[in-house]
Formats: structure tokens, sequence, C-alpha cells
């Protein structure tokens, strides 16, 4: 490796590691100060782009000047920082209260409102910004010509970095903020409108985020695909860097994108995997990040709370079960083949919910990313049967949930050594990982496109036989799985939900335990998602994406987490309600992000929980008045 | 130790609250005089921390009305409550230990309430009072003794100029010479016409600075009196004081 190019391989990282802290230092700053990880930070990413794209050739206009592309950059990022007071206004102030899972929740039902927006006003097509005039030309470094425009974002980060330390450390607004990081009712008592603060905080953040995307516009055109792919990163660099730690989010994008620059020499196509290592090797000797402090992230509900009421079937629910399990056996005979296709596609989706839900409503541990094991599954069945191996659906279908299981057991590894915020943060993470391999890995998974013709043995080969297979596999996995609620190993990780530090001291292994059911559920939803493939007889990376897993989380939601066979209504529901709407409208998504803030708001204990609460709520009145034991108890 | 009565600046009428199904206060009346020092007594999970909170609205009665130099601030949020002259020193002192101790103070600084009639508090003579503080301006929070903390939550409230503290178990886990510094603090804010709140159990710590004493029990007082009358009330601090 001769020195020129090491140094022009040090200047691109710099570069990319300058434009990733200014985003990524918004996002830690929000996160600091309300707790809420938004996931809307990346729409502000790509609304800035947009607005740059939009008001900067514009200003150009007039007179193509240096000065009038920042301003116009300025402008844009201004615009987006309005934009997150506004989200602040009519959203996040509702819930602030809420558990954390409902607010990651709402805030993707932002971003998937602003795909549909943005979409609307721009179009599908990229748009190509224009370049920053003075600095188009390039720089001649030991014989290699280096663009000028990178070289100036190099110095961008930091400025942002001495500009952000100088407000946190120099004004009132910054001690603020930097107060309620660690405490905010005291804050609040101390005389301090908190309203006002995280308004202010809302707009810095958004800024932020406007400000990366609208640098971005000469080296990157505006694209709809803006708002996730940088979300992930910037995901990884906050959890790296320490939740809430603008220093530490700067050497968390610094490590990053050197490594990647210098990654690619050794590993050319797997940089990704770098990072993963990178981050699973950071949080195992640091859970909290290189700067983060436990207390920003703990004593906070992830869940509500989860199952508590776990009475077995009465004799009427039973039957009930029984003659909705018949009904749903009889639909080949009875029904056409668009209501087979429904129903094979329920049950699939039926097992993986059900699955997620031993994780999140038995367990507490909110995964964000149960779409990876379903994709795994999917990917291990299709490319089995396709592959040079062309082996028998059969056989694909053992290896589908030996596949989720092992890349469970991969990562659950590391996710159950974290909590709340962190771990769900981390599930995501390696679930966009695993997105990437398959999507990135064109010669073995199709990539974009994916691979088809993954179809079931000929004697399936029927769409009502085959209904019969994903019956007989999805059903018997969900009656196992829900053996396992009532099981010791089922009461072991809700004491664990309830308090890892209690079941912890009268010797329950915690960690164990829910690696264990992370490889169970994990291991289910790959079976559902090799179920699932031969359905649709070809796979693509829609399985495993951001939107997959959260069609899990609306199904376990709107069936309620607290009940135990609630995902499975909610499944019945969601996927109904889905495949009949979704080719009605343009904006599917636009809906579903309003869907999903609405639930968030008004039923956040989904259907069959807003169903107890209705009957509870008739049955008796007043509260019951407390016993002194229990006052004694609770005061202190 | 006593003060001439005058007009009443802080009353709660009734106030009843839940933590969740646990219902904690049922019925409070409390009336704390301008200038005076209360103290309110009671075993640990009497509902003492909880009346301060509950007046200060970091917890929400849902019975009962909370007054403030005559204005019902019941069910306000604890900023404006803090904003119209209420301070607030919880138990377990919440400093911000990432910031300096400057910093602290300037969080908690705020113009006066009301009309301007004395003089605000300013920096120069918060370290009149509190020597040690002016020593360790620049130093993070994170690296003081637990009493340099006590003292720094103290100061932090005054910086709000109040016109009553509400002090939760100030003497709590403290050094006997902490004590007394905390004791001298209290007895500096009434010099300075500050009423004071405080919550105890060390009947010592209350008789040395306050003028009037509550006994809470079960969530509702029991007991009204000069502190005194409660020193010399053998069954009184028998039923509900003695461990």
């Amino acid at each position: 490796m001769d020195l020129s190019f090491f140094v022009i391989q040090t200047l691109s990282g710099l570069a990319s590691a300058s434009s990733l802290f200014v985003i990524a230092s918004g996002l830690t700053i929000v996160f600091g100060v309300t707790r809420i990880v938004n996931f809307a930070h990346g729409s502000f990413y790509m609304l800035g782009a947009y607005m740059a794209v939009t008001i900067v050739p514009w200003l150009l206009e007039f007179d193509r000047s240096p000065t009038l592309f920042f301003v116009g950059v300025l402008a844009s990022a201004l615009v987006v920082g309005v934009l997150g007071v506004i989200m602040e206004v009519v959203l996040l102030r509702r819930i602030y209260r809420v558990p954390e899972l409902f607010q990651l929740l709402a805030t993707f039902g932002v971003v998937l409102i602003v795909q549909d927006v943005v979409l609307k006003i721009w179009g599908p097509v990229d748009i190509t910004g224009p370049r920053a005039p003075g600095m188009r030309h390039g720089i001649e470094i030991l014989g290699q010509r280096f663009p000028a425009y990178e070289l100036f974002l190099i110095f961008v980060g930091p400025a942002v970095l001495g500009a952000l330390l100088l407000i946190m450390h120099k004004t009132r607004f910054g001690v603020l903020i930097r107060a309620a990081t660690q405490d905010r009712e005291m804050v609040g008592a101390l005389g301090v409108n908190q309203a006002m603060l995280f308004t202010g905080t809302l707009f810095l953040g958004a800024f932020l985020a406007g400000l990366g995307g609208a640098l971005q516009i000469p080296r990157l055109p505006a694209n709809t695909g803006m708002d996730l792919s940088i979300i992930t990163e910037a995901f990884v660099v906050t959890v790296i860097g320490g939740m809430g730690s603008v220093p530490g989010a700067f050497i968390a994008a610094l490590i990053i994108k050197m490594l990647e620059a210098f990654g690619i020499l050794i590993f050319p196509k797997i940089t990704l995997v770098l990072v993963f290592l990178l981050m699973a090797v950071v949080l195992v000797v640091k859970p909290w990040g290189l700067m983060g402090k436990p207390e920003v992230a703990s004593g906070r509900a992830v869940l509500p709370e989860g199952i508590l009421n776990l009475k077995g079937f009465s004799r009427k629910e039973t039957m009930v079960w029984v003659v909705l399990t018949l009904a749903l056996l009889l639909v080949p005979i009875l029904g056409d083949t668009y209501k087979v296709k429904v129903g094979i596609e329920i049950m699939v989706f039926a097992l993986a919910a059900f699955s997620l839900n031993l994780l999140i409503g038995n367990g507490g541990i909110v995964s964000f990313g149960h779409a990876a094991y379903f994709g795994v599954g999917a990917y291990a069945a299709g490319l089995l049967v396709t592959g040079p191996l062309k082996a028998p659906m059969e056989l694909a279908l053992v290896a589908a949930p030996l596949a989720g299981g092992l890349a469970a057991a991969l990562f659950g590894y590391f996710i159950v050594r974290l909590s709340g915020i962190y771990l769900a943060m981390l599930t995501l993470a390696f679930a966009q990982i695993t997105y990437a391999i398959f999507f990135q890995w064109v010669e073995v998974t199709g990539g974009d496109n994916g691979v088809v013709g993954v179809w079931p043995s000929r004697w399936a080969a029927t769409r009502e036989v085959y209904f019969y297979v994903v019956a007989v596999l999805a059903l018997t996995s969900i009656v196992a799985l829900r053996h396992l609620f009532y099981t010791p190993f089922g009461y072991t990780l809700r004491a664990a939900r309830d308090s890892a530090n209690r079941a912890d001291a009268i010797g329950i292994d915690v960690k164990t335990h829910r690696w264990l059911a992370f490889i169970v559920a994990g291991a289910a939803a790959g079976l559902a998602g090799g179920l699932y493939s031969f359905s649709k007889g070809s796979i693509d990376p829609t399985m495993i994406s951001i939107a997959m897993s959260i069609d899990f989380l609306m199904m376990i939601l709107t069936g309620g987490i607290q009940t135990v066979m609630g995902p499975l209504v909610g499944t019945a529901v969601f996927h109904s309600v889905k495949d009949f709407f979704m080719p009605l409208t343009d904006f599917w998504r636009f809906f579903l992000g309003v869907s999903i803030i609405a639930i968030v708001l008004i039923f956040p204990k989904g259907v069959v929980g807003a169903l107890d609460g209705l009957r509870e709520r008739l049955g008796r009145r007043a509260p019951t008045p407390a016993t002194p034991a229990a006052v004694a108890r609770e005061t202190a | 130790m006593t003060a001439a009565p005058t007009a009443t600046i802080l009353e709660t009428r009734g106030i009843a609250a839940a933590y969740g199904h646990a219902q904690v206060l049922f019925g409070v009346d409390i009336t704390l005089r301008a200038g005076e020092v209360v103290a309110l007594m009671g075993r640990n999970g009497a509902g003492k921390s909880t009346t301060l909170k509950a007046i200060m609205g970091v917890v929400s009665p849902h019975a009962g009305t909370v007054s403030f130099e005559g204005q019902d601030v019941t069910g306000w949020q604890p900023y404006r409550i803090a904003r119209l002259g209420i301070g607030y020193v919880p138990e377990d002192r919440r400093i911000f230990t990432d910031l300096t101790v400057f910093e602290n103070l300037e969080v908690g600084r705020k113009a006066a309430a009301g009309a301007p009639g004395k003089e605000p508090w300013s920096l120069d003579r918060l370290f009149a009072i509190f020597p040690n503080l002016a020593e360790m301006k620049g130093r993070r929070a994170s690296a003081m003794s637990g009493g340099e903390q006590q003292m720094l939550t103290i100061a932090r409230t005054l910086m709000g100029n109040p016109h009553a503290v509400l002090l939760d178990e100030p003497s709590e886990g403290l050094a006997p010479v902490i004590v007394e510094q905390m004791a001298d603090a209290v007895l500096a804010m009434k010099a300075q016409g500050i009423a004071v709140l405080l919550s105890e159990q060390n009947l010592y710590f209350a008789s040395a600075v306050s003028d009037r004493a509550y006994v809470i029990e079960k969530g509702a007082i029991r007991y009204e009196g000069t502190t005194e009358d409660l020193e010399a009330n053998d069954e009184v601090r028998e039923a509900y004081l003695s461990v």
C-alpha cells in the first residue's frame, strides 16, 4: 500500500465520519433529553436533502456563489428544524410517559407518513443536487486528486462538535439540556418549563439531521431510501458512542468510518460485518457504549406490563378455539384460492408473531428485528431448494428453523447482555445487518430481486395441500410455544422480565434463560419464514426489512401484548386489513403510519386488551380502596 | 423559637394521593405561615415525602386542594408551582452529578416571583452561607461528598428565590457535623424570611429548627402543635414516632 493511497483512504474516511457525526449528534441529543429514540431522525435527514435540492438551485439562479449555496443549506436545515418542532408539539409531547416500545413505534409511524409525503411531493425519481460553487475542483494530494468538497466536509464535523460543546457548556439552554439528560423531573421542580426545553431540543436535533442531509446533495442525489439507510448507521453510532453523549458519537463515527475505509481493503464486500463485530465487542465490554452512562438508559419501563393473566382456557374458550381451528381447516374445502392464500399467510405470520410475543409479552425482551430470523429461515429454505443442492422442500423446512435458531443464537448471545432501549436498538441493528448482507450478496441471494422458483414438493404443489402442510406445522408450533408459557421456563422468563435483579438474586441465570428464549423464538420465526417462502414461490429482501419487523410488532400490538392468544387475533385482524386495503390505495404507508400512531395513543393495550379494559370498567366503577399494608409498601 | 403568627403562605386541605391503586394520603391538612419553620414528622411510609411531592405537583393529588399565597395551585405542573415561589429539595438530593457546582446553581436560577421586595439571591450571598461551595465552584458534583451535595441542593433551590421551601428529610444519612450545618442552613433561610416545611424522623433536628410540628401516620395528620409540646407529649411520640 503506497502512502498516497493511504492518505486518500484516510481523508475519505474522515469526510464520511464527519457527515455521519453531524446526523448522529442530533439523534443522541434528542435521546438524551427526551429519552425517545427517534426513528424519524432519518426522515429529517432525508427531508434536509430534498429541501436542499429544491432551495439551493433556486438560490443559485440569482448568483452562483458559495455564500448562497450555504445560505440554501442552512435554510433547508432550519425548515427541517421547524418540522422537528411540529413533531414535538403534535406527537412527542403526548408520548413522553409511554413505554419505549410505543415511542419507537410511534416515531416509526412518522417515518412511514413522511415516506409517502415525500413521494407525493418530489416523486419517485432521484433528484441530483447542484455541486457547491467554488468547491467543484479536485485538490492534488501526493499525486492523487481529492474533491475539494470532501475536504470541506472533513472540517464540518469538528466545527459542529465545537459548536455543540460550546452550546452545552456555555449557554443556559445547554446546561439545562445536560441537567435534563440526567434528571428531567428535578429540572421541572426547579422551575424550568420542560415543554420549552424539549421543543428546543427537537429543533436542535432536527436541524442537525437536516443539515446533515442538505450537506450531502453535492455527493448524493436525494432519494426515497435515504431515511432508513442513514438511521441504522446513526443508531449504530449512538449505541457505540453511548446514548446521549455527543463526544461519544464523534468518536464512534470516526472509528466506524475509518474501519470501513480500510476494512474495504481486507474484506471488500463485508465491511458491514466489521462494523457489526465492533459494535458487538464494544457492547460486551461497555454495555452502555464508549461514553454512555447507565442511568440514562435504565429506570424506565420498556413495556407497560407484559402478560400477567395466565389463566388456562375455560371450557368456553377451549370451545371457541377448537371451533375457530376447525373453521380454519375448512377454508381450502369451502373457500376460493384467494381465501386459501390469505389463510396460509395468516397462519405463517401468526407463528412469527406468537414467537415474538414469547420474547416481548412473556420475556420483556423487546425485539425490533424479528424479521431477521424470519428472513434467515426464508432464505435458508429458498436457497437450499433453488441452489446447487436442489434440496427437496422437506429438507428445506427442517433447515429453516435451524437457520433461524442459529442466527438467533449468534445475535442473541450479544443481545441478552443488554437491556431496555440498548437491547431494542441492538436487535434492530442486527436485523439491518442481516438485511444488508442478503441485499448485497448478489451472486448468491439475487440481491434486490431475490430468487424465484421456491416451490413445494410435487405432493404438496397445490395450494390446498400446501395449506394443510402449513396448518400442521404452524399450528403445532404455536401449541408447543403456548405450552412454554405455562412451564417453569415460562415462569422464569416472566420473573426475569419483572425484575432481572431479583430473579438473579434468587439464583436464576437470567441471561441463559433469555438466550434460550431468543433461540426458540428465532427458530419458530425461521420456520415461519421457510413456510412463507414456499407459499410465495420466491424470496426477496422485503422479508428481512424493518417494515416486516414492524408488521410483526403491529400484529402483537393489535392483539395486545398482555395476552397469550392476543397475537393470533392481532395477526388475523392486521393481515386481513392490510391485504384488503393495500391494493386500494397508493398511500398505504401513510395510513399504516397514522394507524400505528393512533394505536399507540388510543389503544396501547390492543384489541383484546381494550376489550378486557372495557369489561373491567363496566364491572366496577370506583377504584378499590387500598389496604394500609399496601400503602406502607408503596410509600417511601 | 417563636415567630409572630402571620399570613398563611401555604395551605393544603384534604389532599389525597395514590400510586396506582395504592392510596397513600387520605386527606392531609397542613398550614404554613410566612417566615415559620414547620416539621412534618412520621415514620417511614407514613406519607411525608408524598405530602411534599403532592404540594410540589410531582405527584398529583386526586382530591383536596393546595393553595400558595392565596392561589389555588392544585394540579399545576411542578415548574409552574416552582415559578410561583416554592422551592423543593428532594430527599435523595438529586444533584446533577455530570454538572459542575456552578452549573447546578445555574439550573436553579430564576427570577424572584411576585413583587421584587427582597434582594434576589446571588452567588456571593449563597457562598457567604455555604463557604465550602465557593471553593469548589468548578468541581463536578459527582466528586462531592454527601454532605456537600446536601448543601448544594439547598443552595440550588435558593437560586430560584423561593418564598417557601419544602425540605424532604434534610438530616437523613448525614454525619452529625453535617446535620449541624443543615440546621444552620435552615435557620439561615428562616432569617431571610423564607418559610420552610421539612419532613423529618429525627425529633432532635426538628425541634432544633422548627416552630411547630405535624405528625403524620398512615396518610393523615394525627397531631399538631409546637415542637416543645410534641417533645413533652410521650403518648404521641410513643404512638407515631418511636420505631
